[in-house]
């Protein structure tokens, strides 16, 4: 059962057992006030508005699900990280709340430390989430007002919208748009925008620096990643996630054994994963907001909420290009039969992130002129190089399946 | 109906626009509102603010901006050539590499120049 046949059950059964009633109601009630395009009541009963509704389902289902791993994916980054640093990171428990209630009662808080901070402290991305939105929102005097307060909402809500993009499995998939790939690499590149308008708005001079680097990190790693990424839609000749998956699993010349993209392009490979990371803006590559040199870049003039959900969008962003590269080379959501799809899928997304975090606290920063050295001297050459290679191989893979003729062994 | 896969994404993009936007105007009654005019200087470490920061910005990178311009537009074609690739004529296919090794002559060319115009 796919997740949008099971959205459209559950839009039929909702549809018929409440909206429809309330809406005849709601018409009945105030008939001068009808919908002059026609009744609500009436367009449920059609199978367009079920299946309209059973989309906003899915959708829904797909950001709550994204927005759970966002939890997961900020609570790993900060234990690993606390790790490699040799301390323990966040460890507030459920039992800390009985302090909060103390506090709430009047009484003084009993501050029974061993007992209230020995959790794993996934309850402080909620504590900061609180803290966050009850914090003050303070717009420089000499900002451009405007743009200051669009910057954030072009930069969050591009970031968001990757959220439903990529399918979790061929089953569980909000959205089976041909062209999902093109999509999902549009809906990246929104972010420079957002992250250029925001560090110019706010008159500051870090801000400024912050933005035009992003710009400057916008030139050199796109035509890299796109080329990288040309290789893999070359093979599959399809942008779909699913016919990407499915090609890789397919390619199974050795042994019957399928060869994932990552083996055959791992010139590509190497190339997409350096793109993905300076596209995500991860440590090598956080050139906008470099803390050591740049105060916090580009979010220097921004509090409160917004700031939170910029960091909130950095960690949708790395989960969408760890998912973005597991399709394109590291065969998706295929995997031996007990274990469902879908955690393989996120077992292997989680991976790539975990890898992530070691870099953060492994290398230092690369310079502007660095990246653009590296982006057109190095890495343009090497993607081209592995578009070459997969032209050659599709041109003699016939030959070379009469060649090698393998017995079916698996 | 044609594009019918699209509707979820346009859904969710209306979703994605309104988060933000619903998030910060709910978030007005929760948070404080104390203007202070030190608060509200632009921020240099604690010293007091120099001048603007909207000037003419030294781009020094403009070369490489020139160049990424026409490459942007040649890995589209070369995106769109890759999907259909399979499918192809052998003079499509020759077509576009020689149009490909053009672009790639001119990229070789601007960066032999390239140290005489990086600033």
């Amino acid at each position: 059962m796919s997740l949008f046949s099971f959205c459209k059950w559950m839009a039929e059964w909702t549809a018929q057992k409440m909206l429809i009633p309330i809406f005849e109601f709601q018409e009945g009630l105030f008939p001068p006030f009808t919908n002059p395009a026609g009744s609500i009541a009436d367009w449920l009963g059609t199978d367009g508005g079920i299946t309209t509704l059973a989309w906003l389902y899915a959708v829904n289902i797909a950001f709550a699900v994204g927005m759970t791993n966002l939890i997961l994916v900020i609570h790993l980054e900060r234990k690993i990280a606390a790790r490699i640093q040799d301390r323990r990171g966040p460890m507030l428990s459920f039992r800390s709340f009985r302090e909060l209630g103390e506090d709430l009662a009047g009484s003084a808080p009993s501050w029974k430390f061993k007992e209230n901070y020995a959790g794993i402290g996934i309850l402080q991305n909620l504590a900061d989430g609180i803290k966050a939105i009850a914090k003050e929102l303070i717009v420089p005097a000499k900002a451009d007002k405007f743009l200051f307060t669009m910057g954030p909402i072009i930069f969050i809500s591009s970031s968001v919208f990757l959220l439903v993009l990529f399918p979790l499995s061929d089953r569980f998939a909000a959205s089976s748009a041909p062209a999902g790939l093109m999509v999902i690499m549009a809906a990246f590149s929104i972010a420079p925008i957002g992250v250029l308008t925001s560090g110019w708005a706010s008159n500051n001079k870090y801000s400024m620096i912050g933005g035009m680097r992003s710009a400057a990190q916008l030139m050199s790693y796109e035509i890299p990643l796109l080329l990288s990424m040309a290789g893999v839609f070359l093979m599959a000749g399809s942008y779909d996630p699913v016919v990407i998956v499915e090609q890789q699993q397919a390619s199974s010349w050795f042994f019957g054994i399928p060869i994932w993209n990552f083996i055959p392009q791992f010139i590509g490979f190497i190339v997409f994963m350096i793109c993905i990371l300076a596209e995500v803006e991860r440590v090598p590559f956080d050139l906008p907001e470099a803390e050591a040199e740049l105060v916090e870049g580009w979010t220097t003039e921004y509090s409160g909420i917004r700031y939170m959900f910029f960091l909130m969008a950095e960690y949708i962003r790395g989960f969408a290009g760890a998912a973005v590269a597991t399709i394109l080379f590291l065969g998706g959501w295929a995997g031996p039969w007990p274990i469902p799809p879908e955690i393989w899928f996120l077992t292997k997304v989680y991976l790539i992130i975990i890898f992530w975090i070691f870099i953060r606290w492994s290398v230092p920063r690369i310079r502007t002129d660095q990246i653009l050295e590296l982006g057109w001297k190095k890495l343009l050459p090497l993607s081209l190089i592995n578009l070459l290679i997969v032209i050659f191989m599709v041109e003699i893979y016939p030959y070379f399946s009469e060649i090698v003729s393998l017995p079916e062994v698996f | 109906m044609l594009g019918d896969e699209y509707v979820p994404i346009g859904i969710f993009a209306l979703i994605a626009l309104s988060f933000p936007v619903m998030t910060f105007f709910i978030g007005r009654f929760f948070r404080p509102h104390n203007d202070n005019a030190l608060k509200n200087s632009t921020y240099e470490c604690g010293e007091v603010p120099v001048g603007e920061a909207h000037i003419q910005f030294h781009f020094q990178y403009y070369m490489f901006a020139i160049l990424f311009v026409v490459f942007d537009l040649v890995v589209v074609f070369l995106i769109l050539w890759v999907q259909v690739y399979l499918d192809l004529a052998i003079a499509a296919k020759v077509v576009m590499l020689l149009f490909l090794l053009l672009t790639l002559l001119g990229l070789w060319y601007a960066f032999r120049k390239e140290d005489v115009i990086w600033i």
